[in-house]
């Protein structure tokens, strides 16, 4: 009789708990939107679980859609999402520590196919001659570049490079990759798609380089290091020279380079820069200043599209993104939420 | 070669010991490791749990504290790294302790439940609440301790465990221990091994990469020495393998390997008017993580313990005592390509506690100690506690104290990212406990209060690496509530807990619960014994948990019951055979999120005493 009581008394309290947290947000199903016209976002999520996702912008930036991933294929898309590059009508999603490469349909979103050979951390990803290249490093671990096949994705060799193995970028058929990571490092390697191998390395005579970007027929590092007052922008042709530097003079630790609209933009601390790649003139002042949420979560990503500013804040990685929008006068257009981690803004 | 060592240190040890001179000892038949766990326990509320409750859930100790008391434990999968939290706070605000010794890794600043041999504790104490007096940094939450005891008068005695469970797991403890009127020796030895492979198909989630094993061996001993005088030795060596979950089945697969040893001697010496224990403990943690499995260890670290102790007690009257406890500490760090270097640090302490035992209704506690850390500034602590007992069915205790926690070597020495200058976090908490005796009823109820300054936390940065900061203000209150009862008629006895706690966690700026701070949790048993047939059941309930800082409604783990029952019988005395299904109805949970929790599984089981 008694444990009988008991147990009932235990059940019914236990009734109460579930009644009283059952306060659940409806499901509501988010509106379809087209893919082709606007932005994805690349949360990176943390490291050691797989939320990674994929949030959508329209390129009005009045529509968006969070976890077009998961909504779009029914599973989590894997732990940490590097970064998004298209090659037709394909996105390839590098996901660094599910040692993964994701390719979707890049207007449906659906999962069209996958890399997972040779691989190790891979960090970032560029297409040339037919070829897939991918940068692989892993601490402690040997650095290289995994080149695969475009129409099967099939391996077809590793190449090895010095340092570390980090941005990838493609200037006409030829492959740059930026042999410096977390702001230690000064060498690019030059590879030679034809042969796959390391045709020459360039080194940055000042500063570490912190990114480096390809536009046109030209491939662009932004260099600072701690201790130097002045930050370094160098130009380097398709063919692996060093055809312009331009100082930064009195802008310190100048990191995030983008190109857009014929103008540079970079960041130094959370101040936002730009400046006219012709002239080259150094900015006297900065467009935006960034706020951040807290100590180093600013800035996390930085991107330029077509005249707009997106700029992301990690929030310390433990909430939501707060991602803001500036137009090239330094205004803030929009803000909105995006997963965790958001570390790159890609057009569609 | 260390354990040899010691062995042959220990039975020199009892050689001599054996020519001492012969007196006749008081009937003192049980010697606790840990002399001020008792004490506590007249002020405090404490949770005890005895062996025999253990090993309801033999799985491991993650399993133990989430279905038998109100600590939340945060665990990476079914025998993955796991923390615990008490009282809305974190992993490194809680103390595990030792047999009084506080093992927390100098590393990490705390202590991960499935890296314990906890199947080699006689007992498990929970202590809620602040202790940082008594049992040092850390000690804001509250404590969880593994005390060791030795009997006398007991003989030969041995018991042998043996358990085969779900997928792939089997678990094998062996206790023997001898004892006269002088002598008391003891050894355990354990084995674990889990494939650990289970699979949540509604989740598509496979726990892959889930291996642990790891092999324990305890040796202790206690000979007295002269009527009054005692001398105890107990030595522990812990060796261990996680594997590391995997989500994606390309992801590079890791582990985690530690060894532990553990070792202390005390000489005690009590008479009626004063009590002197003296302590000499050596601790020593030993990781290698390999971030890939197929390769050499890619970082790991050694950290070593010197610790001596002195504990005096006085009774200047029936109702005054004085407890005075010294410390000296030396702790040495040393890592392998991590960001740690050789380190060291050395501490003092000195507490002194004073009781006040007004009547046998009224009694009073008020401690204070200072640490000199050396490069951290440490604040003064206190404490202050006091039990009434107005009537026989009420009883009302209240705590007051101040607690610390200073930074661990990660957080102090870590290039880079660590600092130097880190300001111990500090807090102050007060609770009320509430005792209520009603027939074969005892319902506890305890409010309590802490507020934490100067949270030490690590933050990323943009320039790609982690800083540990001064940060955050959290005021977390709550209450605890539990609910015993205990019946025995004839050869039947029943026996009944429920305990739920409230637990409000608040970061002060943004008025936001923390993450994976349950509002609610409860945790029940029954347990019905018919002379040689025994069976129970126990069950938790955990709230809704935000996994994030801002409350986000789509980022929580969705509330979770938890059924575990089990029933063993007992033939011609000396073999038990018992029979456990964990989660009976199948519930699919999580208690970090991503990582679930095996659904439905067996365990079969024998014990069998020599």
């Amino acid at each position: 009789m008694k444990i009988n009581k008991i147990l009932s008394i235990f059940f019914a309290s236990a009734l109460l708990f579930t009644a009283s947290c059952n306060d659940d947000d409806p499901i509501i199903d988010p509106p379809k939107v087209d893919y082709e016209q606007g932005i994805f976002l690349a949360n990176e999520g943390n490291y050691g679980v797989p939320n990674a996702e994929v949030t959508f912008v329209s390129q009005d930036l009045n529509s968006i859609e969070q976890n077009i991933y998961k909504s779009n294929n029914g599973e989590n898309l894997g732990d940490v999402l590097q970064t998004i590059d298209y090659n037709g009508d394909y996105a390839y999603l590098v996901l660094n520590n599910s040692n993964k490469i994701t390719v979707v349909n890049r207007y449906t979103f659906k999962k069209a196919g996958e890399i997972s050979t040779e691989l190790n951390s891979p960090r970032y990803i560029a297409f040339a001659n037919n070829f897939v290249y991918v940068t692989n490093d892993l601490y402690g671990s040997e650095k290289y570049v995994s080149v695969y096949k475009q129409n099967d994705l099939s391996f077809v060799k590793k190449i090895t490079v010095a340092d570390a193995a980090e941005r990838v970028v493609t200037v006409g058929q030829n492959i740059f990759v930026q042999n410096a990571s977390f702001g230690f490092g000064n060498k690019i390697s030059y590879i030679n798609t034809s042969t796959n191998e390391v045709q020459s390395e360039i080194t940055v005579p000042d500063g570490q380089i912190q990114k480096i970007v390809s536009d046109g027929s030209s491939v662009y590092a932004i260099a600072s290091d701690f201790g130097l007052a002045d930050s370094y922008i160098y130009q380097i042709s398709s063919t692996g020279n060093i055809s312009k530097t331009i100082t930064v003079t009195g802008i310190e630790n100048a990191t995030n380079l983008c190109v857009d609209g014929g103008k540079f933009y970079f960041t130094s601390g959370m101040k936002i820069y730009a400046m006219d790649m012709k002239t080259a003139t150094v900015p006297l002042a900065p467009i935006a200043t960034a706020t951040e949420s807290q100590a180093y979560s600013g800035l996390y990503g930085f991107s330029v599209i077509d005249g707009k500013i997106f700029t992301s804040d990690a929030n310390g990685f433990t909430a939501d993104s707060k991602i803001t929008v500036y137009d090239t006068s330094g205004t803030i257009i929009k803000t909105f939420s995006a997963g965790t981690g958001t570390n790159g803004f890609y057009k569609n | 070669m260390f354990a040899k060592k010691i062995l042959s240190a220990g039975v020199l040890c009892a050689f001599l010991f054996s020519y001492s001179q012969e007196n006749e000892s008081k009937i003192d038949t049980v010697y606790v490791f840990d002399n001020q766990i008792n004490k506590a326990k007249r002020f405090h509320p404490v949770t005890t749990i005895s062996g025999e409750e253990i090993l309801k859930n033999s799985t491991n100790l993650s399993d133990v504290l989430r279905f038998q008391s109100p600590v939340y434990v945060k665990e990476n999968g079914r025998g993955a790294v796991s923390s615990p939290s008490f009282r809305g706070t974190t992993a490194q605000q809680t103390a595990v302790v030792w047999n009084g010794i506080n093992i927390n890794s100098n590393f990490l600043g705390q202590a991960d439940l499935n890296n314990i041999g906890f199947l080699m504790a006689d007992q498990l104490d929970i202590k809620a609440g602040g202790g940082s007096v008594i049992y040092g940094s850390g000690a804001i939450g509250g404590s969880i301790h593994l005390n060791n005891s030795l009997r006398f008068h007991q003989s030969f005695k041995t018991s042998l465990f043996s358990e085969a469970a779900s997928f792939g797991t089997f678990n094998n403890l062996l206790k023997t221990s001898f004892s006269n009127e002088k002598l008391s020796v003891k050894f355990s030895g354990n084995y674990t091994i889990s494939q650990n492979d289970y699979e949540i198909e509604e989740e598509k989630y496979l726990n892959q990469n889930g291996k642990y094993f790891n092999t324990n061996f305890n040796i202790s001993g206690a000979y007295k020495i002269a009527p009054n005088q005692q001398i105890s030795w107990i030595s522990e060596f812990f060796n261990g393998t996680q594997h590391y979950p995997v989500f994606s089945e390309f992801q590079i697969k890791t582990k985690y390997e530690t060894q532990n040893i553990r070792s202390l001697v005390s000489w005690d010496w009590t008479k009626t008017d004063f009590q002197n224990s003296l302590k000499a403990a050596y601790t020593e943690e030993n990781f290698q993580y390999f971030g890939d499995i197929r390769k050499p260890k890619t970082s790991g670290g050694t950290g070593k313990n010197i610790i001596l102790k002195n504990d005096f007690n006085y009774f200047f009257s029936k109702k005054w005592n004085a407890n005075i406890i010294t410390e000296f500490q030396n702790n040495k760090g040393e890592g392998y390509a991590s960001g740690i270097e050789n380190v060291e640090r050395n501490s003092f302490s000195a507490a002194g506690l004073l009781r006040y035992f007004a009547s046998e209704k009224l009694k009073f506690e008020a401690g204070i100690k200072k640490d000199l850390v050396n490069e951290t500034k440490s604040p003064i602590l206190y404490s202050f506690s006091g039990k009434w007992n107005p009537v026989k069915w009420y009883s009302l205790g209240m705590n007051v104290s101040r607690n610390f926690r200073y930074g661990s070597f990660n957080d102090l020495y870590w290039e880079p990212g660590g600092n130097i200058n880190l300001k111990p976090e500090t807090s102050w908490q007060g609770d009320l406990r509430n005792q209520f005796k009603i027939n074969d009823f005892v319902l506890t109820l305890t409010p309590y209060y802490i507020d934490s300054e100067d949270m030490i936390r690590w933050l990323p940065t943009n320039l790609g690496y982690w800083a540990v900061f001064n940060t955050k203000n959290v005021k977390s209150y709550g209450l605890e509530t539990q609910l015993d009862y205990l019946k025995k008629f004839g050869k039947q006895s029943v026996k009944a807990k429920i305990g739920y706690s409230y637990s409000k966690s608040e970061n002060a700026e943004t008025k936001k619960q923390l993450m994976y701070v349950p509002l609610h949790k409860a945790f029940g048993k029954v347990d019905y014994q018919y002379d040689f047939f025994r069976m129970y059941v126990q069950g938790i309930f955990n709230g809704k948990t935000y996994t994030d800082s801002e409350e986000n409604t789509n980022k929580i783990l969705s509330p979770y019951f938890v059924f575990n029952t089990g029933m063993d019988f007992t033939v011609l005395k000396k073999y038990t055979l018992g029979f456990r299904i964990n989660n009976i109805f199948n519930e699919i949970y999580a208690t970090t999120e991503y990582y679930f929790m095996p659904k439905r599984n067996y365990s079969v089981n024998m014990n069998i005493n020599f």
